[in-house]
């Protein structure tokens, strides 16, 4: 070998290094952003891979950082999954937390893209080799998020749904038992109104006879009256409108002066409600003793009731006595001196007069039992006794009559009786 | 094959005389061989571009030679490269009337597909392959003084008639090599922006003709999307891959003078491996600095990542603010 091959050699050897150098560059170049700095890689799960290749860019916050490394599916609880591996500069990955947002982003020339949208807030950063789930995102991401739709809220969305339906799952059971006890109380309800029906029935028809016996007269007179009741009070409330408004009035200045009063003496109120206390602790001791004294006194009258029956009649006819006694000598004084001597015209003035006594308490007498016979109008009768009480009423009617002409005839024969004696 | 072919470092590891070699000294050779060839690419590319700092008495001027030079590839580029764009170009615009793309995005797809990778690509190839043919050509007969002289220039009489030596010396390898390498860099770069230019047009006939698509929007999405680089791509790789090519066609050109007999004419088929191999080579090279490119400039990013400032205060960094 001569120098000039040996030389050749010798660059050719530098220049091969220099070659699988940069062919070592290019290598490391296809990772992306940082290629020659510290890397970490990054696996994210996501439902729909959407045509993602590897060497694709990862994108943080809009600007390229990092590549595609890799794209596996993989089998998850949930179905098959694919798993990007990604690279990122280990400066920017270090920020990112466990709640990392990362979404793909499909382009309209076919480039899609991976984006980190947030690096999270959590205080807890990724751990190395953790695979976190990626947020699913379609091409209209961005007009879906103008109109409050973007992936967030479309994941808080899904997730209420599965709350729901999860809801519903699990009180499914229990509606379909309370349906089932519902269809048994109604078939319970129907055989029990089967059941009841005859009798229903037959109340309605008892209902329907005593609407038919009612007297539609008596009922129109009755509620004439109650209407006639009722313009009375109507046109007394107009007429005592203005008392009454008056009344008002003078309860309200008199509120007024007693809110004055009470608030200029307040403290004498206060000592007033205190003696007022007292006197009521007082009253309650008085009134257990009456209610004992009350007992007492009950247990008395019920044990001598006979005799203060007794005692009440006698005290009755000595009142009565009493009555007439002094009835007598308004009319005669002289009828209590002991010189006086009747005459004939006194004595006929005191027969008539006890006879006009007797009258009175006789009509009294007649008048309560004609107000009670007018009272018995009202009862159910049968045809009988309506026939055998009309007749009675007629006959006391007639007797009211005559008693009435008897009256005037004794009215007229005490004034002849009592007439001063003609000079 | 000559005794002098022999004696070359390729030959002396693929030739034994006690019969064929194994398989993994065949390897061994094969890598030798290529470690050798690398190595005697980059003297050469370091013997050029010293080129400039050497003097030597008698060596033909550089940049008169570079100019000739230049002006020889840019009257076969121009035409050749204006074809291939014009093809080229209506490819890429009709891939918008095959539903490939959208109409609008014409003067993307056709401008920037041209600037970022085609034209280059096209201008090297193109230029591989003059360089391969004249190079090899012009030195397959050996070296000789007045290689890259003006050809205009009097010559003695005696000399061109062969009664007497030329004095002048042989033309030194690095001169040579930086006159082809840097005629070639130069002439990529406005091979590459004619070509886009053209294409451009065309995309934009096809586009308008075809698809209706207005000159406002052919080129608002185009300048819409250029970028920086593409407008320095046009320059690093407009320029690097003729250049790889002028390297590589030297390198043969030169290992093939080297094993030339002078006065006695090398036959045409000795030259067409050698040819065939720049052609191959360069284009191999061009693609890997091509992917080389592309993934530094469009793939990697930064290569210590984007900037991350430390937070301070509200002014911090938030991740999750885009949302």
């Amino acid at each position: 070998m001569n120098r000039s091959a040996a030389r050749e050699l010798r660059v050719g050897l530098v220049v091969l290094v220099g070659l699988t150098a940069l062919l070592s560059l290019l290598v490391l170049a296809r990772v992306g952003p940082g290629f020659l700095g510290p890397r970490r890689s990054l696996d994210v799960i996501f439902k729909d891979g959407q045509g993602i290749r590897v060497g694709c860019p990862v994108r943080v916050a809009g600007v390229d950082a990092g590549r595609v490394l890799a794209v596996r599916l993989v089998q998850t609880d949930d179905g098959l999954r694919v798993r990007l591996t990604l690279t990122l500069p280990a400066e920017v990955a270090d920020h990112l937390r466990q709640d990392v947002q990362i979404a793909i982003q499909p382009g309209l020339t076919g480039q899609s893209t991976v984006n980190v949208l947030s690096a999270g807030r959590s205080r807890v950063a990724l751990v190395p080799g953790q695979a976190v789930t990626g947020v699913e995102s379609s091409m209209f991401d961005p007009l879906l998020e103008q109109i409050g739709l973007g992936a967030d809220q479309r994941d808080r969305l899904r997730e209420t749904v599965a709350q729901v339906r999860e809801a519903i799952d699990g009180a499914a059971p229990r509606i379909q038992q309370t349906l089932t006890a519902l269809a048994d109380t109604s078939t319970e309800i129907r055989s029990l109104v089967a059941a009841l029906r005859p009798r229903i029935e037959a109340t309605a028809q008892e209902v329907e006879d005593i609407v038919h016996g009612l007297d539609a007269n008596r009922i129109n007179d009755t509620l004439a009256r109650l209407q006639n009741t009722i313009q009375q009070l109507d046109t007394l409330l107009v007429e005592s409108r203005p008392l009454l408004a008056s009344t008002l009035q003078n309860v309200d200045a008199l509120a007024g002066e007693l809110h004055g009063i009470a608030s200029e003496n307040r403290a004498n109120l206060a000592t007033l409600v205190t003696g007022l206390n007292k006197s009521q602790i007082r009253l309650d001791d008085i009134l257990a003793d009456a209610q004992i004294i009350s007992e007492q006194g009950a247990q008395i009258a019920t044990q001598n009731r006979a005799d203060i029956e007794r005692t009440l009649a006698n005290v009755r006819d000595a009142t009565g006595f009493g009555l007439k006694l002094v009835q007598k000598l308004y009319g005669n004084p002289f009828y209590l001196s002991p010189f006086y001597k009747p005459r004939p015209e006194d004595i006929a003035a005191q027969e008539m007069y006890d006879s006009a006594n007797a009258f009175l308490l006789g009509a009294k007498e007649f008048h309560d039992a004609l107000k009670g016979l007018q009272a018995m109008q009202g009862k159910a009768m049968s045809p009988r006794e309506k026939e055998a009480y009309n007749r009675l009423f007629q006959r006391a009617w007639d007797l009211t009559g005559q008693l009435q002409s008897l009256q005037t005839q004794l009215a007229q024969g005490i004034r002849q009786n009592t007439a001063p004696p003609r000079r | 094959m000559t005794a002098a072919s022999a004696s070359t470092p390729r030959n002396r590891l693929t030739t034994n005389p006690l019969g064929p070699l194994p398989p993994l000294a065949r390897l061994g050779g094969a890598s030798l061989a290529l470690v050798e060839y690398l190595g005697g690419l980059a003297i050469l590319a370091g013997a050029a571009a010293c080129a400039p700092w050497t003097r030597r008495r008698g060596q033909p001027r550089l940049l008169p030679a570079l100019i000739r030079q230049l002006d020889d590839l840019l009257r076969i580029g121009l035409p050749w490269l204006a074809i291939l764009h014009i093809a080229f170009a209506a490819f890429l615009a009709m891939q918008a009337f095959f539903r490939a793309t959208f109409a609008e995005s014409n003067g993307a797809v056709v401008g920037l597909g041209l600037m970022r990778s085609i034209s280059p690509l096209l201008a090297g190839f193109a230029l591989g392959g003059v360089l391969a043919v004249q190079t090899v050509l012009t030195l397959a007969d050996g070296l000789r003084p007045g290689l890259d002289d003006d050809p205009d220039a009097l010559v003695d009489r005696d000399v061109m008639l062969g009664r007497a030596p030329d004095p002048r010396p042989l033309p030194d390898p690095g001169r040579l090599a930086f006159v082809r390498i840097g005629a070639a860099a130069l002439a990529g770069p406005l091979l590459v922006v004619w070509g886009s230019a053209l294409g451009m047009l065309v995309g934009l006939g096809l586009s308008s003709t075809l698809l209706g698509v207005s000159s406002g929007i052919y080129f608002g999405l185009f300048f819409d999307m250029l970028r920086v680089s593409d407008v320095v791509g046009i320059f690093v790789t407009g320029a690097a891959y003729p250049a790889l090519a002028a390297l590589i066609a030297c390198h043969e050109a030169l290992r093939l003078a080297s094993t030339t007999t002078p006065g006695q004419p090398r036959p045409a088929r000795d030259s067409l491996r050698p040819i065939a191999r720049i052609v191959l080579l360069s284009a191999l090279a061009m693609l890997v600095v091509d992917a080389a490119w592309f993934t530094l400039t469009y793939i990697s990013g930064p290569p210590f990542g984007v900037g991350f400032d430390p937070p301070s205060g509200h002014s911090g960094v938030n991740l999750g603010g885009s949302r």
